[in-house]
């Protein structure tokens, strides 16, 4: 660009062509986005001239070079001047007059033979450079037509690309379970909704005992690693993924094992029975019903026989959730009925399924029984406990599945 | 030749040639003088048409103990420095501006170290100069910062309706004819502060992307072999077989291109005043150019600029608006005209006199 600046100088734009310029700016950004503009197009420009620059003439200049030289070449003639017949020596005139008069057809005679050679040549390499120049000028020109043709559809389908990826954007963002990228921190939301750190490590201890002796254990997406925390502490090798890079710092900076990774891409890359047990905490919501297919049938083929596997979630056979934990969390996509995720793991060939409820609605917030002994007490709660089933039954359940 | 009898004022130029912008303010100045008193003009390289007008170097004889030279600094030329180191008369020095040797150094660097040794020159004559003069505040900030003081700033304009009044070549107006539409005109020689290769760029990005498939006419002397070279090859490898390398034209070839042209455009880098802008102004084209060096107080709002820092893409789409937005075209093309009307009100050769005069 152009390093000298304008001497202060109050000279410039008009205020309707610097608005003009505004516009124009704006109109170039705009045509950028659009991909109207293939990216990096002025710093390639400015690339291609100083290669130009920094390399020597290509053939064509050369090739003109030496049509000049040929051009030469035939013009020139040779002439034999007359020679001469004086001298100062007495006799010597009589002398050259004999010599030259025996040379002189000699002399002729060569000097046309010279000539007709040197006239040969020049054709020679005329016709050498005219037909290295043919050479030259059509594969320039096929060269140039190509890359000219290449630009264009490189221009055509980036502009195609960036349509597309514009689209998908779109697309992406209406599509349950694509996910959500949230501006908040992903902790801050946990810490309100979930409890800190220590309830949870309180409320999950008995489903980390259930892992003891299954070594190793994946604990696919471990949040704030407090699972990872409670296997360590009971000596169970343990690793874990997630798909948020910051978390996976988080965790490796504890000194938890843990790599950057989503559940069924990640299942794919494992061996058969290479892990003796395998956890998901409150993460199948999150995936889509046909991912909770995969993970499910991949557990059955990474897990080895004995192995263990326990997924927590929300119970939509609880009203209540709908009402609180379900459709708090915008990436929840569906909740999974626990009926069809035993279902998938004995079908997935799991010798024992368990159901374990979890995470009671707190007593005061279901329906109150009758303190009376009398029928119509006796079948009013027999009712609330049946409302009280459906309405507030467990808010959580996890299946515990033997393989 | 007129003989000077008292005290002169004399101007010297490294060459004087018809047509020359600081020839002919050379000229008009020297015409002027010689209404005070004894005035020559005295070049190393004299074009055959100003024999009777210019006289050669070694030519100079002192005449008067209070004798002035009028020095016109343009080129670095070591035989004019050396002929005024070995003079003792007080010096006025008009500075046109030496371009800075960096620009050539990637095609010839022998070209670079002279243009870096003629500013150099310039330097080394500030103990000797009485009056600096700058044909703009660009030039005028150059030489504050190689030391001199009080430098006036007088553009070095002439008649600047000189070629509009002449009749253009008949034979280069047909063919103009025929060229695509628009046409678009650079007048400067083709060297690398004046940018031609980003106006190479800016035709690409237009034809390219914005539909535009007029004609760029690059005007001027091509004394830098190896450069125009590389503009060529630019040219054919960007496929753009509407631009054309015109080379140096005569004035008649010169009023057809800017009679023909639907607009005048300039990327350049350095200047040191830019006088075909207002020439073109003169025969009232829209100007686009970069904001670059003297550009911008050469022009005053008589042209689009836009910023130093913007590439190709802006101008591209700057050039295509002007040539499509009607009221922006008249309302540059109406500035030029009063641009050009603010400069002939008070003719820079009298202004020029008159700084002398205050010296003499």
């Amino acid at each position: 660009m152009a390093d000298d600046q304008p001497a202060s100088s109050p000279d410039q734009n008009s205020p309707s062509l610097e608005q003009l310029l505004v516009t124009l700016r704006e109109r170039v950004e705009l045509r950028r986005q659009n991909g109207e503009y293939p990216p990096g197009l002025e710093a390639e420009m400015e690339s291609h001239f100083e290669r130009i620059t920094g390399r020597p003439p290509t053939p064509s200049f050369l090739l003109a070079d030496l049509e000049g030289a040929v051009a030469e070449l035939g013009r020139f003639e040779y002439a034999r001047d007359p020679l001469p017949l004086t001298s100062r020596v007495p006799g010597g005139s009589a002398l050259h007059k004999i010599v030259a008069k025996g040379v002189g057809r000699q002399i002729q005679g060569v000097l046309i033979q010279a000539q007709a050679q040197s006239q040969a040549v020049a054709r020679t390499i005329t016709l050498m450079a005219t037909a290295t120049n043919m050479l030259a000028e059509s594969y320039d020109k096929r060269i140039i037509q190509q890359l000219d043709d290449l630009q264009v559809r490189i221009a055509e389908e980036q502009a195609q690309v960036q349509e597309l990826l514009v689209r998908l954007s779109d697309v992406a963002a209406r599509v349950p379970g694509a996910g959500v990228d949230t501006w908040y921190e992903l902790d801050a939301f946990n810490a309100h909704f979930r409890g800190g750190a220590d309830d949870i490590t309180t409320r999950y201890d008995d489903l980390a005992r259930r892992f003891v002796g299954c070594d190793p254990v994946l604990d696919i997406g471990f949040g704030r690693g407090e699972f990872l925390e409670l296997l360590g502490g009971l000596g169970v090798d343990a690793r874990g993924i997630e798909s948020d890079e910051r978390l996976v710092e988080w965790a490796q900076s504890r000194g938890l094992q843990a790599d950057v990774g989503r559940a069924v891409e990640y299942l794919s890359t494992l061996e058969y029975g290479s892990l003796g047990g395998l956890v998901m905490i409150q993460v199948i919501e999150h995936l889509s019903p046909q991912n909770v297919i995969d993970v499910v049938r991949l557990a059955g083929e990474v897990v080895r026989p004995g192995g263990r596997v326990i997924i927590e979630t929300v119970n939509p056979t609880s009203l209540y959730t709908y009402a609180h934990a379900l459709w708090v969390d915008p990436d929840h996509v569906r909740p999974v009925h626990p009926s069809y995720l035993g279902f998938l793991f004995g079908e997935a060939g799991f010798e024992r399924v368990e159901r374990v409820d979890r995470s009671p609605v707190p007593a005061e917030e279901t329906l109150e029984m009758l303190p009376g002994d009398d029928d119509v007490s006796k079948r009013l709660n027999a009712n609330f406990e049946r409302i009280n089933g459906l309405l507030f039954g467990p808010q959580d359940y996890a299946i515990v599945a033997t393989r | 030749m007129i003989e000077p009898a008292g005290a002169g004022l004399h101007q010297v130029v490294a060459s004087a040639s018809p047509g020359d912008a600081i020839t002919d303010l050379a000229l008009g100045t020297r015409d002027l003088l010689r209404r005070a008193g004894p005035s020559e003009i005295y070049a190393r390289h004299i074009a055959p048409a100003l024999a009777d007008d210019v006289l050669p170097l070694e030519r100079y004889r002192p005449r008067h103990s209070r004798d002035i030279l009028i020095v016109h600094a343009s080129i670095g030329q070591s035989e004019v420095h050396e002929f005024l180191t070995a003079r003792a008369e007080p010096l006025v020095l008009v500075y046109h501006n030496v371009t800075p040797g960096r620009f050539f150094e990637p095609y010839d660097t022998g070209f670079a170290d002279l243009l870096e040794v003629g500013r150099r020159e310039v330097e080394r004559l500030l103990p000797r100069v009485v009056l600096a003069i700058a044909d703009s505040r660009y030039n005028a900030l150059e030489l504050q910062a190689m030391g001199y003081r009080d430098v006036r700033v007088v553009p070095p304009v002439m008649n600047l309706r000189r070629l509009t009044g002449q009749a253009p070549s008949s034979a280069t107006m047909e063919h103009l004819e025929r060229v695509p539409e628009p046409i678009l005109l650079s007048v400067g020689q083709l060297l690398p502060h004046k940018r031609p290769d980003f106006l190479v760029q800016m035709m690409h990005v237009a034809a390219t992307y914005l539909g535009m498939h007029g004609t760029l006419m690059l005007v001027g002397h091509q004394r830098l072999d190896r450069y125009t070279r590389a503009i060529k090859e630019q040219v054919l490898e960007l496929n753009l077989s509407n631009i054309h390398l015109v080379g140096p034209v005569g004035e008649a070839e010169l009023v057809a291109l800017f009679r023909s042209a639907d607009a005048i455009v300039t990327a350049s880098e350095h200047e040191g005043f830019c006088l075909p802008l207002l020439e073109a102004m003169a025969f009232e084209k829209p100007i686009i150019a970069r904001a670059c060096a003297a550009v911008p107080e050469t022009v005053g709002d008589a042209a689009f600029l836009l910023p130093a820092d913007k590439g190709p893409v802006l101008f591209a789409e700057a050039v295509t608006e002007v040539l499509s937005n009607e009221p922006v075209r008249r309302q540059l093309v109406d500035a030029g005209s009063r641009r050009i009307a603010e400069l002939e009100r008070r003719p820079p050769s009298v202004e020029f006199v008159e700084s002398l005069l205050e010296v003499v």
